[in-house]
């Protein structure tokens, strides 16, 4: 469950050093363990402005951080302005709303959570940070008639969607690629861009036989 | 001399043994006891499907009845297993078909299940009774429209929260008229609607049903009528429960609730109208399980509806029962042993929701049966943790879910070690245990010296050092099914304790810090390990033994490292990482 995004840090060549910049950045804000966020705690100082985005490259984790302090207040909140939960190890891969899996509530409720949150008309609008907002493309497959849908957001690589878009259509992944039309409505061959501008360009999906 | 049962006789007392430990532990007496046993044995369960292949299986046992399965690690819950992991039913549905013509049963959990499957399963067996598919994926209505067809015989269709791809809504007209035997139905998970006239007609004519589940699109409207024509129903799951303003609705509602007197159990409850709830409470007083978890009602309706409910002995529900329901649950009903409490709101704390440990404290100290909680919350204290240790060492389960990470004690400011110390300590049977809050090494010290029954351990976001890890290999001697995310447990504690791996069923780690060469040095060590790692990223470098794994997935088997992974994970074998 990778980033991709705008920083060069994605390449797995980058050096360490230029990522744990900003780690170390983080790991100067005092550590309070007393200054666990609540609604009314007032004190927001120490919650970490971070840049939104950042990249868990595990190539550049070397054993040498791991004995950094590690009780490093952080945030893990759902409200949308995308504030990144991190510590001095663990650079938290950024999801809509929140940390992937967490809290452990299963797909079944999570969607019980959500429907219900916009239902309450005037309630508290962080709900949707919840990262199961759907994102529904439409899918063809070369040669069949029938056209499918897929919950993009249900997904973070290009390797786990065309596994299941491959198993959608009863084929082997490695017998298809992946094509998407974009805003331009140009088809493109799909993996040459990051996921996440890949996300907000594709307008739908084609596989094709190899 | 030696003196010896003829084998007739012993295969007589083996039929009495029927839970897999103890026929285990039969098993192994003698080589005669082995064979008579395997010879006989009805029931297998395997809680990993990649342990054992469906060949040895077949071996073993020739005249299985029953067989359950589970596939992906149990976090393939919380979307941390990724697509196209694996968990195919496939092969084992396809050997079984041929060497157990008399199979009855099949249960299957997290695997991935074609509709081709259905169809051999539905054709294979000649007297095929069973089949309940929890949190599987992978087959559609056309499947189940095989399995109505073909299975004359059939008891039991139960798919608990799978997913189900939707081809057509006519599956349940396959059933035949001549159908009969059906016992237990639960189709609460299909999204779409099914034809209400065929479903009807199937309840109507199946005077054995005890168990009915349906989906959110059955109109409460048409519920009074089901109700009416299966009035022995034990367990029922409602569609949506709430209707336009029609007071005919509500009359027949509650008239054929009143209706069933065997119903024990209630369920399904989405989008609830309050004004709808009077209609079952004359079932209430007989009420042993209520799962409320889908209704979003608070109180006073919550209140009204537990306070009528004596006999409950397990209650699902949201925190929107708050502190106050929860207290009113701690006075009326003693007989409860297992709570689940659900949160509404998934991240920040709602402020129109009041529940706090305070709520869980009540139950701890009014229900003395209490065994099993399950409860997320955005509180803690170590105070409340040791109370609730204190008024129930007889706690078997218990998961705590404080749902902002790494959330410490909100009085003291501390870490909830000693609270979940107490937690061990008092609970001398807990065999399950999940954690959350801020935590340190020390938690983990408190559980290796103390959790001697643990079976199941999750723990995410805690710990400092290795040694957390250490303490929990080292010291918890029945551990099972140990998962862990986010957590800095990393080479030492693995490598200090491999030999521990091979008691266990299996290990998962996620966003830890274990590099690549442990994961080579562990399976040079353990060849009767499984080291999966997975690379979804497409970054890792097998030959730099110094990069830390995403995901790490070990566990035991007499079968090799299996066949079907994706491209993305990678078994560790020896000095090579081997990618199929």
């Amino acid at each position: 469950m990778e980033l991709y995004l705008g920083l060069a840090l994605s390449s797995s060549a980058s050096s360490c050093s230029s990522q744990f910049d900003l780690n170390c950045h983080e790991s100067t804000i005092p550590v309070h363990r007393s200054n666990k966020r609540k609604h009314d705690d007032d004190d927001d100082d120490h919650v970490p402005q971070t840049l939104p985005l950042l990249v868990w490259n595990n190539f550049c984790c070397n054993k040498n951080q791991l004995n950094e302090e590690h009780d490093q207040d952080h945030d893990n909140d759902g409200d949308n302005d995308g504030e990144v939960e991190s510590n001095s190890i663990f650079v938290r891969r950024r999801n809509i709303g929140g940390v992937i899996g967490w809290p452990p509530v299963k797909l079944c409720r999570r969607k019980v959570c959500h429907r219900k949150i916009g239902s309450n008309g005037g309630g508290s609008d962080d709900g949707d940070g919840g990262g199961s907002k759907s994102m529904y493309v439409k899918v063809h497959m070369e040669g069949i008639g029938i056209a499918r849908k897929v919950d993009l957001n249900m997904h973070q690589s290009y390797q786990t969607l065309v596994h299941t878009l491959a198993n959608m259509f009863g084929k082997c992944y490695g017998d298809v690629k992946l094509t998407y039309q974009d805003k331009e409505g140009d088809w493109l061959l799909a993996g040459d861009v990051p996921w996440g501008s890949f996300i907000n360009t594709i307008q739908r999906l084609k596989l094709l036989k190899k | 001399m030696v003196y010896s049962l003829p084998e007739e006789v012993l295969e007589h007392v083996f039929s009495f043994i029927t839970s897999d430990k103890d026929r285990n532990v039969v098993s192994v007496v003698c080589k005669s006891w082995y064979e008579i046993e395997r010879k006989c044995r009805r029931k297998v369960f395997i809680g990993n499907c990649y342990s054992v292949s469906p060949g040895i299986m077949i071996r073993r046992f020739p005249e299985v009845r029953s067989v359950e399965l589970k596939g992906k690690p149990h976090f393939a819950d919380f979307n941390l297993v990724p697509e196209g992991w694996g968990g195919y039913a496939c092969s084992w549905i396809d050997k079984m078909s041929r060497a157990y013509p008399w199979l009855e049963e099949i249960r299957l959990k997290w695997m991935v299940v074609t509709d081709e499957s259905l169809e051999l399963i539905s054709t294979s067996f000649k007297n095929y009774k069973v089949l309940v598919l929890a949190s599987c994926e992978g087959f559609s209505t056309d499947g189940l429209s095989a399995i109505a067809a073909n299975c004359r015989n059939l008891r039991e269709l139960d798919l608990q929260e799978s997913e189900v791809m939707d081809s057509s809504g006519h599956w349940l007209s396959h059933f035949p008229d001549t159908f009969t035997s059906l016992e237990s139905l639960n189709i609460s998970c299909l999204g779409s609607e099914v034809s209400f006239s065929a479903l009807e007609r199937l309840v109507a004519r199946s005077p054995n049903l005890k168990t009915l589940r349906l989906n959110r699109a059955v109109p409460l409207g048409k519920l009074s009528t089901l109700l009416q024509q299966a009035p022995q129903l034990v367990e029922l799951g409602t569609g949506a429960y709430l209707s336009g303003v029609r007071s005919d609705v509500y009359s027949a509602l509650s008239k054929a609730f009143l209706g069933c007197k065997e119903l024990k159990g209630l369920s399904g409850f989405w989008d609830v109208d309050p004004s709808y709830l009077p209609a079952f409470y004359s079932v209430c007083s007989r009420l042993t399980t209520l799962n409320l978890s889908y209704a979003t009602i608070r109180s006073p309706d919550i209140t009204k509806v537990i306070s009528l409910c004596p006999n409950l002995q397990r209650l699902l529900v949201l925190d929107h029962i708050e502190d106050s329901g929860l207290n009113a649950l701690a006075l009326s009903c003693k007989n409860l042993q297992e709570l689940r409490v659900f949160p509404s709101y998934l991240y920040v704390a709602d402020a129109n929701v009041t529940l706090t440990e305070q709520g869980l404290v009540s139950v701890s100290q009014g229900c003395s049966k209490l065994q099993s909680v399950l409860y997320f919350c955005h509180q803690m204290s170590n105070s409340a943790l040791i109370t609730i240790a204190k008024n129930r060492p007889n706690l078997t389960c218990f998961r705590l879910c404080i749902i902002e990470p790494r959330t410490p004690d909100y009085l003291t400011h501390e870490p909830l070690d000693i609270g979940f110390g107490a937690i061990v300590k008092h609970c001398k049977n807990l065999n399950r245990l999940s954690l959350s809050g801020l935590l340190t090494d020390r938690v983990f010290e408190y559980i290796g010296t103390h959790a001697k029954k643990l079976d199941m351990l999750s723990i995410a976001f805690a710990g400092d050092s290795d040694l957390g890890l250490h303490h929990v290999l080292s010291g918890c001697e029945i551990l099972k099914k140990l998962e862990i995310r986010d957590c800095p447990f990393g080479d030492t504690a693995l490598l200090a304790n491999v030999a521990k791996l091979a008691t266990m069923r299996s290990l998962w780690m996620s966003s830890c810090a274990v590099s690549i060469g442990a994961c080579k040095i562990l399976s040079r060590k353990m060849p009767m390990l499984n080291v999966e790692v997975t690379d979804e990223n497409g970054t890792l470098d097998p030959k730099l033994d110094s990069c830390l794994v995403e995901k790490l997935y070990v566990y035991r088997t007499v079968a090799g490292p299996r066949s079907d992974m994706p491209g993305y994970i990678w078994t560790m074998d020896r000095d090579s990482a081997n990618k199929i």
